[in-house]
């Protein structure tokens, strides 16, 4: 009876010491909707600064570069896990980007592009690594 | 017979206790990370004839694209972010008129950064790599370089 006692005790300690913690978990977007699957139209020496915008909407980023410019579209997915415990918390907060970058000539021809396509790869988790 | 019992309740007075204290007493950790790894530079990448355009099928695009005067720099960079802090405090105001509290933290961000510079034509002229990642977190927390002067100019 009192082993029965003391299990119950036990469990109910247990219960009190994970029941006091808490987890969340959130996401979050900065959206720009481009769509990757585009990308093969695009032709070095012939696609034009203008075709790409029809294409992919305004750049999230436009940089001057020396010898033509550069459009950027990037958008970047967050995701965060929090884990409270009695004394203990815990964050891990995970950021990954897709980003394309698209260089034109000083004739606004495309010349040369990037892709980077990682936003997927966010994970949720612990901040031990 | 008892002893089960006994430390049942001894067991119990314990969780009792951190629960009591929980809000006194607290650690947190916290990790940031923001961006993709970077890779190291490849073999097959040549200062004077590997292009733009071999960097991007290599590497994808760059964390950040940065007009130098006449150049044009690439930066892939990953950024690392790690916070400890602790927290004491016991609430005494209303029996002593002030209360007993002590916290300290402590944070470190280390980047992964590969540089690349390339000529107006487009031929990578330059290229600096940094593992940050790699360095021991309390080692480099605590090393103290901030006050050393940089070597003067001949």
């Amino acid at each position: 009876m009192k082993k029965r006692m003391a299990a119950f005790l036990g469990v109910i300690g247990l219960w009190a010491a994970v029941g006091v913690g808490c987890t969340v978990i959130g996401k979050t977007k900065e959206y720009q909707p481009f769509d990757p699957s585009k990308f093969q139209s695009l032709m070095p020496g012939k696609t034009r600064a203008a075709d790409v915008t029809q294409l992919f909407g305004a750049p999230t980023e436009v940089v001057k570069l020396s010898n033509g410019n550069a459009y950027i579209y990037r958008r970047a997915v967050t995701k965060g896990t929090a884990l409270w415990l009695v004394l203990l918390t815990l964050g891990n907060f995970d950021t990954q980007y897709d980003q394309v970058a698209l260089f034109f000539d000083s004739e606004n021809v495309l010349s040369h592009y990037g892709v980077s396509l990682n936003a997927e790869q966010t994970a949720y988790g612990l901040p031990f690594k | 017979m008892g002893f089960p019992l006994n430390k049942a309740f001894i067991g119990l007075w314990i969780l009792l206790w951190i629960l009591a204290t929980s809000g006194c007493l607290s650690y947190r950790v916290l990790r940031e990370v923001e961006g993709s790894p970077v890779a190291a530079p490849s073999e097959a990448l040549r200062i004077g004839s590997t292009t733009m355009q071999d960097v991007l099928t290599l590497y994808g695009a760059p964390s950040r694209i940065v007009p130098l005067e006449g150049r044009d720099l690439f930066m892939y960079t990953q950024s690392v972010y790690v916070q400890n802090s602790i927290a004491f405090g016991i609430p005494l105001t209303d029996f002593a008129g002030s209360s007993v509290s002590f916290s300290g933290y402590t944070n470190l961000t280390r980047y992964d950064l590969l540089a690349m510079v390339f000529t107006p034509e487009g031929i990578l002229e330059d290229m600096v790599f940094e593992k940050g990642s790699g360095l021991p977190y309390l080692e480099t927390l605590f090393k103290d370089d901030s006050g050393k002067k940089a070597a003067p100019v001949p």
